[in-house]
Order: C-alpha cells, then structure tokens, then sequence
C-alpha cells in the first residue's frame, strides 16, 4: 500500500479524505491492525505546545516623516528590547529578551512577568504597544528619535519565527541536591521532590514521524492558530542520540525550525510564559500532519505513550556540568500516570507542554483538512535523519589569541 | 483542634512586636514556619502553620489583624487565570507558594 501527496490533495479536494488524529489512529490500529489502517487513513495530525525560547518574531515598520535608519540603533516595544542590527525599518523581537528596567535574578528568584513572549502575544491580541526607538541619523534618514504607539496591524510584515521548535523528545528534569533549584525546566524540589518532562508524547509531531520520512522543508504546519511552514531544520537538531529498540530517540534529539504570519495568529496559541528564576519565554501552539504514505509511516505514527520513552536527568548538577548521566528511562505512559520511580523513590510528575492544548490542536488541524481548507505540502529538501551523522557538537572552548 | 496554612503580609514598619512569640507564649498555639521573605520594599511574608484550639486560633489571627498583618488561607494565595492557563502541569503540583 502506497500513496501520494498529490493523491492525498486530490481527495481532500474532492471531499473524500480519511483524516485522524495521532491518538485515534493509535485505536484504529489496536482494533484493525497496521495494515487496515494505513489502507483506510490518508493522514494523522499532531499536536504539541509548550514553552520555547528559542521562539521570536520580526517585523517591518513602515517610514514615518522624516525617515529614520533603525539598523545600528536602539529600540523597545512595550519596554522589551528588541534587535535592530538590520535595515532601516526591521527589527527583531526574542521571546526571552527582558525589559532593562527587569532586577532578573538580582532578587532571587527573579520573577520575570514580562518578556518578549509577552510581548508577541499581546501584538497576537491586537494590543497597542509603545514602540519607542533611538538611531543615529544619515543624511537619507535623519529622524533620531521615534515614540509611538503600534499595533500588529501598523506593521509591513509581522513572521513568527522559531529558530527551534518541535523538540522530537526531551528529558525529564529532577533535582537530586538539597535546595530548591529554578530551571527551564521549571521549579524543581530537592531530593526527587518531583519530575517535570516536556512532550506531548504520543501526540508530539517528529516523535510521530521519528525518522523524517515525511516532513521537511517545505511541510505545512498550524503555527500559532495560523498557517505556518517548517523553514529548515531546527538549531541543536540531533540524529545521534540514544534511541530504543525501534530506533526511535530516548532523549533529546530531531528539531524544525518553523514561520508564519503572526498576523494570522491567536494569542489562544501564542502564550508568553515567566519562569520562575529562570526567565521569560513563549508557548507556541503547533500541529504538524503526517500523510499516511505507506504502512511504514503509519506503524510509526501508530506508536503509544507506553512505547514511547525519555530519560530522567539531574538539573541540580549534572545538566548544568554538560552531563547527562540517565537516572532513569521512562515512558511517556508512566510519567502521565503522575508518578515515575527514579532511584528506588516514588516521584510526583508533570508536564510542561500542554496535552490538552496538543489534543486540541490535532483535533483542528484536522478540521481544517477534512473541510478543505488545508493541504498537504511536498517538501522541497528533506532534514539529516538518522545515519547522517548530523549532531549537536558542545562547545570546544579556545582561548583568545591562544594557539 | 484547628490546623491551617495561612499566608501573612507584615506591613514594612513592624519591626519591634514579637509576633512569633506571642503566638507561642499567649495564644498557645504551634507555628510552623513553612517560608519567609522580605521583599525589596521591605514587606515581610511569611507562610505559616498553625496548630491549637479554635478559640485561640480565632484570638490569634484578631491580634494578627489588629497589628494591620493581612491574613489569608494558602490556598486563596494560589489563583488561577483562566483565560492565560495552557493547562500545563507544574503550576498545581510542584509550585511552592510565592506570595
């Protein structure tokens, strides 16, 4: 059994398209098999939303009178600084970057209520926001000083942009010292006092499609309530990482980097977030479909929390001394069941990315294909998949004007 | 018996009553103190076990009351925002109280 994108578009076209989700193909296949199923299913959608700080945004501002270079000056929206090391009228917004006026963990822990995430929501939201800008004047942009106020409809172009997005797994965090820590990971108690993780398991999109043999460059997405692309594959993409019996990534490893049109987005699906000690960052809402293209891809996409599985790693010393020593291996089922074992000890679980989010997000991506609203896109180049031996590489730290 | 967790703002000028203290010696009652921070302003929060009869829990928190200590139950102290929860899981379980 196989098919094609193009004979998949054809029958969302005609109205014919068999779409599911990642979990109800999942009992599809428990009560007719591989084999019935990717002959009856045409695509699966998935879903998956958390926190990313490797998310930002960047946007043109049309010239008002004089004209004003803002490459090379200095600029804030809504307080947060943004970057302005391009032409004249560009700028770039990080989710994690922070107001000047914000203590950070001055006084710890900082608290970090507003950021760059907070800001591309509120723009999401069609809020007014105070852009207030300062450049050094040329003779063919003389403006110096600008303050004004901004909407996200004021804006040229307004692109969603995540450097990465779409992590294909990730640990789980747990803090064996005897203090409280505050990661990205979120709070963590002493002594195993819990265990938070981050994926949406067995609805999370490069999980579901472990080996890239369907989406690259080029594949459609919902991103952020919108329509968005995957642009490349994401910054720390990893194939060589500790996989399990499948082949399938125990750890951290594949990534996308993804763009759209923020004016198209929600802030339903685009959430500034504060970390406690740890910064500000944005939740982005993303749905990625998988064309059923044989019984291969759909055996894959078929896989359970219970065969999906992670690694339980120390926040407290090991991560932040560059070692991933694996307390522990566990599954995606174990660890929504609320408690995982990790060294002899019952510990308390949860999750930062959202599944009710993640399920609501391939519940409507879904939608939108049944309906014909969406279609499926051919990549044009696909990412370094396993055997490539494309990997994350830590920093080999040279000295300035050493040898 | 009564036995609460309650959360406590001390305005920034009292500094010299016992508050403690006088929970112990004249109310009678076992504190437990769970967490305690001055924030940069100067405000003292502190999150407090508390353990004796009802009557004296009652007189206690009337005496808390009267030195302008704000007193509210943890729980009200934890709150949940509709409309910006993503339903994620860290919040409820694992975040310790942060006044």
């Amino acid at each position: 059994m196989t098919r094609t994108i193009a004979e998949i578009n054809a029958r969302i076209k005609s109205g014919k398209v068999v779409v599911v989700t990642a979990e109800e193909l999942i009992d599809r296949v428990e009560e007719g098999g591989i084999r019935k199923a990717a002959r009856e299913v045409d695509v699966v959608t998935t879903g998956t939303m958390g926190p990313m700080c490797s998310s930002g945004a960047y946007f043109n501002l049309g010239q008002g009178k004089p004209k004003m270079k803002l490459g090379g000056g200095k600029a804030t929206l809504n307080d947060v600084p943004v970057y302005t090391g391009l032409a004249a009228g560009d700028f770039i917004i990080g989710a994690g970057a922070l107001p000047e006026t914000d203590p950070r963990n001055m006084i710890y822990p900082g608290r970090f209520p507003y950021g760059g995430g907070h800001v591309i929501e509120d723009l999401a939201a069609g809020k007014d926001l105070p852009f207030i800008a300062h450049a050094y004047g040329t003779d063919c942009y003389p403006r110096k000083e600008l303050a004004v106020q901004v909407n996200i409809r004021d804006f040229n172009q307004a692109i969603l942009f995540n450097p990465r997005n779409l992590y294909q797994n990730y640990n789980v965090a747990v803090n064996l010292s005897d203090r409280l820590i505050y990661t990205y990971m979120g709070i963590l108690k002493p002594d195993l006092g819990n265990a938070n993780y981050c994926s949406a398991g067995q609805l999370s999109p490069l999980l579901k499609d472990p080996f890239f043999r369907t989406l690259g460059i080029g594949t459609r997405v919902f991103l952020g309530g919108g329509v968005g692309y995957i642009a490349w594959w994401g910054t720390q993409h990893n194939t060589a990482v500790e996989t399990d019996e499948r082949g399938v990534p125990a750890a951290p490893a594949g990534t996308a980097a993804l763009i759209g049109d923020l004016k198209q987005m929600s802030p339903k699906w685009l959430k500034g977030a504060s970390f406690t000690g740890y910064g500000a960052t944005l939740a982005v809402g993303v749905g990625v479909p998988i064309p059923i293209l044989n019984e291969d891809v759909c055996r894959y996409a078929a896989l359970k929390d219970r065969d999906l599985t992670t690694r339980v790693v120390d926040y407290s010393r090991d991560y932040p001394q560059g070692r991933s020593a694996v307390l522990a291996r566990v599954s995606y089922e174990e660890l929504k069941s609320g408690t995982i074992r990790v060294q002899k000890r019952e510990v308390p679980t949860a999750s930062l990315s959202s599944y009710p989010r993640a399920r609501e997000i391939a519940e409507i991506l879904k939608g939108w294909i049944a309906k014909g609203d969406f279609f499926l896109t051919e990549r044009v180049a696909e990412f370094p998949g396993p055997g490539s031996g494309y990997t994350y590489r830590p920093l080999k730290e040279r000295p300035i004007g050493g040898e | 018996m009564v036995s609460k967790r309650i959360v406590l703002h001390f305005p920034k000028d009292l500094v010299g009553e016992p508050v403690m203290s006088r929970l112990v010696l004249k109310y009678g009652l076992e504190c437990n103190i769970l967490k305690a921070s001055i924030t940069p302003r100067q405000v003292g929060i502190m999150v407090l076990g508390l353990k004796g009869r009802n009557k004296d829990y009652r007189e206690a928190i009337e005496y808390l009351k009267s030195l302008q200590v704000t007193v509210q139950p943890l729980s009200q102290d934890v709150t949940r925002n509709a409309d910006r929860c993503n339903h994620c899981g860290p919040a409820s379980p694992s975040a310790p109280p942060t006044p």
